[in-house]
């Protein structure tokens, strides 16, 4: 196995071939903290995705590295929760939605836990739309709601202030809201 | 929506949303002017936001977990080898738990089955599945037995003990435990700790969740050794050595982790006592004494800060319970209890102290345990010999490898896991091949496969690699390999690097030679690139071989050979390397040493009177004392980290003569510890030292017609021999206060040996009653001849050599190596009269005549290892000492072998004789084997 610690490094320094190596180590490490998050393990504790990402950079990086690998680190773990959680939506039998798909309340599906599969995969859906017309709203939600970082966190990641991550968190939440109610693209 | 429409709505919404509500309509009219569509898109997520409720306000995966439905009970209904899946009870961080029914032998157990997934995480995933295995060596009324470790329809799975019970931590949330409760469950829970880690197991997950309390009051340890470790973050060999040997487990259990687990550090028992340290203060308090509201914080916690005393809260907790909890919860392992039972120790007479009359116990019962030994007593590969010392110390050793080809030089892996040793060789230089074994009983498996000598095995500090030795001069000289444990082939890490330890992230310790054969200790970082010297002998054919640094990094111990490639006593020097230091230990040979983990000890293995055993010393101003006596000799030492015990390799050496000849092959020395076999001229007689009790090693002879054997000289410690070809003198080199001198000894007559030179080693006789033989001046090796009465010594040349090998029979001709100026010899033959030396071999090779001048027999190699290699014996024409020699010599047996009558013997260690056909080796067994052995406190 590759050392994430070194990779990440020379990903930080523009190493576009490391994050290809990165990638399969930190996505295993993920899927296996997920499945053990989502099989077991729930009663009593309140699970933080973030303390999810941070178990497996613990095991995975060197907690030496500066601040900025980490960034990355949680960068990459966000867009493979997502990758990961929508396989699973997927593999436990979630349609894929189409433009005829109904209109589906969300945080109530998701109060319920009813519908919740098919509401990840609408919401991963939407969001690439959203980010084909505004790529860094798409990744603010994407590290905020599928890698649990603060806003802190996604500002320092991608370099802006954190008054533009809350106006880019609002905006986008709003619009995917518009989306899944109504089902237009 | 294109980008460009996307951007006039951002731009649309926040400034409406900057407008109070009621104006926002108009504002919005106004400015999307008449498309209506740009209105309604910006109208539409307004709306989306005035909505106040969760959406998207938690993080997915916490909702997911939150809301999936349970798992499905995967596997329960089926059968899975001869087990009958009942229900699943639970599932963790590398698998489910299932109760299922065994039906050969028809009883309950619980299987755990590995995740697929965990198997991508192979380092991980096999070290579990190898813990499980030596987790089912452990046998123990309080730990959860594990009966089997299989496989099967493409499943990984452990099957377990089934208990039922409630666990502590269930137990805790229920209700308090009285004191007396808390510390009858606390005896238990060290008991089992105490067992496995007598077994070299480790828990690294002790936690309330970890401890089961059954209904009849027992309390069981779960999931021994099944606690999951990082993977290894370096695979990949010479990269990247310095990771961190292994973290421990993170997860929902970082309040019970120890600070070296927090901190990536490598663990031992240790951890395991503050776990439970942990456990114990949950158990009287109610309360966890690191807690933080992430993960992050309680690790801070555990790293930094010190708990309130269990006082605080139970004013009742005795003043001793506080301080033992206290020193459990030290942050240094070495401020902690040393084992388990140093805590049951203390803890025992609390509780008795505490337990009302009579001692009923409503809820825990107190289990009677059987001794650790009687539990060793069932499984036949434990040999617990006892060998009492003078002072009666009882020392009790484990043997723990069983090979018929012995092994040597023993390390341990930094978790004490695993055992590395050269398997089939000798301790020092050795054909045999690098092996590791798991302890307590796994397989042992190969990991070299070197034609060549290999030495100083170290495990990398990850664990994950072994760093060995290869020498064969001049070809290689000392350059340091390192194989993977796991699976994969040697590379090369450092040329010019022998007995290599890593001292540190990034430092390694090491012995480099700076020219010729001066060998010396230096430090650096894994580049190389900063080399610091530390010692190097003054003489320069001194070789400080290994090198071991104090735990407190200020001291190295240093082995090392004298001028005559003789071990001396060790010697301790400075880290810094401001002084060549002190010699340590007792004035012997010492060929091995060690610290105590706390600094306190050397350890070292040293040849005194005869005998090689095992010596230790306080740190810094103690007398040398000996640990171990008897027959078996004990070489290569590795201390346990908790420093109650140490390895060794253990075993009795003896040497056979063996001649060959046209009639097939037989012994012709008695029984002893035989070596150096030399012919008498007419083949009729056969010479050698033999060792017969363990302080002389004399020159005997066997009479080949008669088959008679006996001494000749005698009352010496003879090293080496010549014996004049008339048969009526011998010349010795024996120890003599530290040296070696040289001695006239007359064969057949009562006339007492005359010593000839205070200082020489390698005599040879010439023809003439001379005698050339290896001295020193100065810092030097030199290559002198003496007359008979020594009374005339002189230099044969003015160069410097290293070693002497032979002389030939006419006098004439000194086969030596001598130092290059790069780490390196060449090997000459030197005209003893005078004139140019001459290039025997283009690379290492040991040339020697028989005895009457007519053959020549050549190895290409240096060190002559009984039963390898090969030689080849070369005719040389009358008159002549040499075979044919091109300028730059001969390069391999190719070059002989178009010489007529040139014969190749498949035994690199041969004595020939006058007849191509005669010829003698030693056969060596050493028979050692590691042991364990019981430090005396």
């Amino acid at each position: 196995m590759a050392d994430v610690t070194q990779l990440l490094i020379a990903w930080a320094d523009g190493n576009r071939e490391a994050l290809d190596q990165i990638v399969p180590i930190v996505h295993a490490e993920l899927r296996r903290l997920a499945r053990r998050y989502m099989n077991a393990e729930r009663s009593g504790h309140t699970l933080q995705t973030s303390a999810l990402v941070n178990e497996a950079y613990l095991r995975l990086v060197d907690a030496r590295v500066h601040w900025q690998s980490r960034a990355h680190f949680f960068g990459i773990s966000a867009r493979l929760m997502r990758q990961i959680l929508i396989d699973y939506a997927r593999a436990r039998g979630g349609y894929k939605r189409g433009a005829q798909a109904n209109a589906v309340p969300l945080n109530e599906a998701m109060a319920r836990g009813a519908r919740l599969d098919d509401d990840l995969i609408a919401v991963d859906e939407a969001l690439l739309r959203l980010a084909q017309m505004d790529e860094r709203k798409a990744q603010v939600v994407e590290l905020r709601f599928f890698g649990g970082l603060t806003e802190a966190e996604i500002a320092e990641l991608l370099k802006v202030s954190e008054e533009t991550v809350r106006r880019d968190w609002r905006l986008a939440k709003a619009w995917l809201r518009r989306e899944l109610d109504t089902g237009t693209p | 929506m294109n980008p460009e429409k996307w951007k006039r709505v951002e731009t649309l919404y926040f400034a409406a949303l900057e407008r109070p509500l009621e104006l926002r309509q108009a504002f919005l009219h106004d400015a999307c002017q008449r498309d209506d569509e740009l209105r309604a898109t910006v109208e539409s997520i307004l709306a989306a936001d005035a909505i106040d409720d969760d959406f998207l306000a938690r993080p997915v995966l916490e909702i997911a977990a939150a809301t999936l439905p349970p798992p499905e009970n995967g596997l329960a209904g089926k059968r899975i080898a001869q087990y009958e899946i009942v229900s699943m009870l639970g599932a963790g961080g590398m698998g489910e738990v299932y109760l299922a029914e065994d039906t050969r032998l028809n009883r309950k157990v619980a299987i755990k089955f590995l995740y697929p997934e965990s198997a991508a995480d192979l380092p991980a995933y096999s070290r579990t599945l190898n813990e499980a295995r030596s987790t089912a060596a452990l046998d123990h009324p309080n730990i959860c037995a594990v009966y089997e470790v299989g496989e099967a329809e493409g499943l990984s799975f452990i099957v377990m003990q089934y208990i039922e019970g409630e666990t502590l931590a269930a137990r805790l949330e229920r209700e308090p435990l009285s004191l007396v409760e808390a510390l009858t469950i606390a005896e238990q829970v060290l008991q089992a700790l105490s067992e496995a880690h007598a077994h070299g197991v480790i828990h690294r997950d002790i936690k309330p969740q970890n401890i089961l309390l059954t209904p009849r009051g027992e309390v069981k340890v779960l999931d021994f050794g099944l606690a999951k470790r990082l993977p290894d973050l370096s695979l990949d060999a010479a990269a990247r050595l310095a990771a961190p040997s292994e973290i421990a487990t993170i997860g929902g259990t970082a309040g019970y982790m120890s600070p070296e687990q927090v901190e990536g550090h490598a663990v031992d028992c240790r951890t395991d006592l503050f776990s439970f340290g942990v456990v114990l203060y949950e158990m009287v308090t109610q309360r966890k004494p690191f807690s933080g509201e992430t993960t992050v914080q309680t690790k801070t916690a555990i790293v930094q800060h010190d708990p309130p005393p269990l006082s605080r809260f139970s004013p009742d907790v005795p003043h001793a319970l506080d301080n033992i909890v206290r020193s459990l919860l030290a942050k240094q392992p070495e401020s902690r209890p040393r084992t388990a039972d140093d805590v049951r120790v203390q803890l025992e007479p609390l509780r008795k102290q505490l337990a009302p009359a009579g001692g009923a116990m409503s809820l825990v019962k107190r289990v009677v345990l059987s001794g650790a030994v009687a539990a060793f007593a069932g499984l036949g590969f434990w040999l617990i010999v006892r060998v009492y010392q003078p002072t009666r110390v009882p020392l009790q050793y484990t043997q723990l490898t069983h090979f018929s080809d012995g092994a040597a030089a023993p390390i341990l892996s930094q978790d004490e896991r695993l055992l590395g040793f050269i398997r089939g060789g000798a301790p020092f230089l050795s054909r045999g091949q690098l092996w590791v074994k798991e302890l307590p009983d796994g397989e042992p498996r190969q990991l070299t496969n070197e034609s060549k000598p290999i030495s100083t095995p170290y495990f990398s500090p990850d664990g994950s690699h072994i760093a060995y030795t290869i020498t064969d001069p001049p070809r290689t000289a000392w350059d340091t390999w390192i194989v993977p444990i796991r699976s994969g082939t040697s590379q090369k890490l450092f040329s010019n690097t022998t007995g290599l330890t890593w001292i540190g992230r990034d430092r390694i310790l090491f012995s480099r030679i700076q020219a010729g054969m001066h060998m010396g200790v230096v430090t650096s970082s894994e580049s190389q690139s900063d080399i610091r010297k530390i010692y190097f002998p003054d003489h320069e054919r001194g070789m400080a071989h290994y090198s071991y640094l104090s735990p407190d990094g200020q001291w190295v111990l240093i082995v090392e050979m004298d001028h005559t490639a003789a071990f001396r006593s060790c010697r301790l020097v400075p880290f810094d390397g401001s002084s060549t230091g002190k010699l340590v230990g007792p004035d012997g040979t010492c060929t091995s040493a060690a610290w105590s983990p706390d600094g306190k000890w050397m350890y070292f293995v040293v040849w005194f009177n005869g005998e090689s055993h095992i010596w230790r010393q306080r740190f810094p101003g103690g007398t040398p004392e000996q640990l171990t006596f008897g027959p078996m000799q004990e070489s290569g030492i590795a201390v346990a980290r908790d420093g109650r015990s140490l390895i060794t390799a253990m075993g009795l050496r003896q040497g056979v003569i063996w001649l060959h000849d046209e009639s097939g092959e037989r012994i012709v020395s008695p029984e002893g510890d035989a070596e150096n076999p030399r012919f008498s001229a007419t083949n009729h007689r056969i010479y050698y030292l033999l060792r017969r009790d363990i302080t002389t090693r004399e020159l005997w002879v066997t009479d080949l017609l008669t088959g008679k054997s006996e001494p000749l000289v005698t009352g010496f410690d003879i090293v080496r021999y010549d014996v004049k070809l008339d048969e009526t003198q011998a010349v010795i080199a024996a120890d003599s206060g530290g040296k070696k001198a040289l001695w006239l000894v007359s064969i057949g007559e009562k006339a007492a040996p005359k010593q000839i030179a205070a200082e020489g080693d390698h005599p040879f006789f010439r023809p003439n009653g001379e005698i050339v033989f290896q001295g020193v001046e100065g810092k030097k090796n030199y290559l002198y001849k003496i007359s008979a009465d020594g009374s005339r010594a002189e230099k044969v040349t003015s160069s410097e050599i290293s070693t002497t090998r032979s002389v030939s029979p006419d006098g004439e001709w000194a086969m030596v190596f001598v130092p290059t100026e790069q780490a390196n010899t060449k090997h000459l033959v030197i005209p003893i009269s005078g004139g140019e030396p001459k290039q025997l071999c283009a690379g290492a090779c040991i040339a020697k005549w028989s005895p009457d001048g007519r053959l020549l027999k050549i190895t290409f190699s240096v060190f002559e290892i009984p039963e390898k290699g090969e030689t080849f014996i070369v005719p040389l024409a009358p008159g002549e000492m040499l075979p044919p020699l091109s300028p730059s010599g001969l390069r391999s047996g190719a070059d002989l072998q178009e010489l007529p009558g040139v014969r190749r013997i498949p035994n690199e260690a041969i004595t020939i004789s006058t007849d191509p056909g005669t010829y003698a080796y030693v056969k060596t067994t050493l028979n050692q084997n590691i042991y364990r052995i019981a430090l005396p406190r």
